[in-house]
């Protein structure tokens, strides 16, 4: 039996969660076919990749920086 | 003369406690707390002068102390660290997704985004972004993306499942990704949405 297509709202906490919860084969299935027809999905996706490595470099600067805005 | 070497250090750590209590406030998100991890670290720094090898920045050596300090917080307040506020339970996803599960706008296109992490503007709005995240989900978000913990050490420390992690992660990201699409990948064609603490242009707002 085909696995339930997900919502851009699951799609969305899936790829969001993904550095600390791998995506089960299940959700791996559904995942791709949903992306193929989905344009809103794959920006996120990019955007998470982005906002992913950002946090290393972002890490770096707070510490390097010191005139970053803190309160 | 080495008492001399001892007091120069020792102005010198606490010439840096400002910058400490700046890292302490952001993951801590209570002065008490904050206030007691600069303390206990300043401390530990003036007492053993000597491991401080030279070898890196003063500052950076200190930050290295500062986060096991930070992490003894944590752990000495994790039943109340972990305690969800009304901020923390506030749905976002609501906001952003519609009953069926789609997008209610569309997101918008980053592709070109790799290049701004040369930018100091864009970790200025991401820094800012990370302040208006609510408590508990700015504690687990720093102590992953700051303090590098893994899921297994900051679900043991704050005494939390990892289901409730990933939920607070999940959360902290998605309201991330709103206020940075708000703040700087915004190119004017949508109105930032209210209610949902993502909005730099309150009070001391990012000229972005």
């Amino acid at each position: 039996m085909a696995a339930q297509e997900p919502t851009c709202r699951e799609v969305a906490r899936w790829l969001f969660s993904e550095p600390e919860r791998k995506l089960s084969e299940a959700q791996r299935e559904v995942l791709e076919p949903h992306m193929a027809i989905c344009d809103a999905c794959v920006r996120v996706r990019v955007q998470v990749k982005l906002m992913n490595e950002a946090m290393a470099a972002w890490r770096r600067y707070r510490e390097e920086d010191d005139e970053l805005p803190f309160r | 003369m080495k008492s001399l070497c001892r007091n120069e250090f020792s102005e010198q750590v606490v010439a840096l406690q400002p910058y400490l209590m700046r890292f302490a406030r952001s993951q801590l998100r209570n002065e008490v707390w904050a206030e007691d991890a600069v303390s206990e670290t300043m401390l530990a720094a003036v007492e053993k002068p000597d491991a401080f090898a030279g070898r890196s920045q003063l500052k950076s050596w200190l930050v290295g102390i500062l986060k096991y300090k930070v992490i003894d917080q944590l752990r000495r307040h994790a039943k109340v660290a972990s305690t969800l506020g009304s901020d923390d339970n506030e749905d976002l996803e609501e906001l952003l997704f519609q009953k069926d599960g789609h997008w209610r706008e569309m997101p918008a296109d980053w592709g070109c985004g790799m290049a701004l992490l040369e930018k100091r503007q864009f970790f200025e709005v991401l820094e800012r972004c990370q302040e208006l995240l609510p408590p508990v989900q700015a504690r687990v978000f720093l102590m992953r993306h700051w303090l590098e913990l893994e899921s297994e050490e900051i679900c043991k420390e704050l005494m939390i499942t990892s289901t409730n992690l990933w939920v607070l992660l999940h959360r902290a990201r998605l309201r991330l990704r709103e206020c940075l699409e708000n703040n700087w990948f915004d190119n004017g064609e949508k109105q930032p949405r209210g209610g949902s603490g993502t909005n730099l242009s309150g009070g001391g707002a990012l000229a972005v």
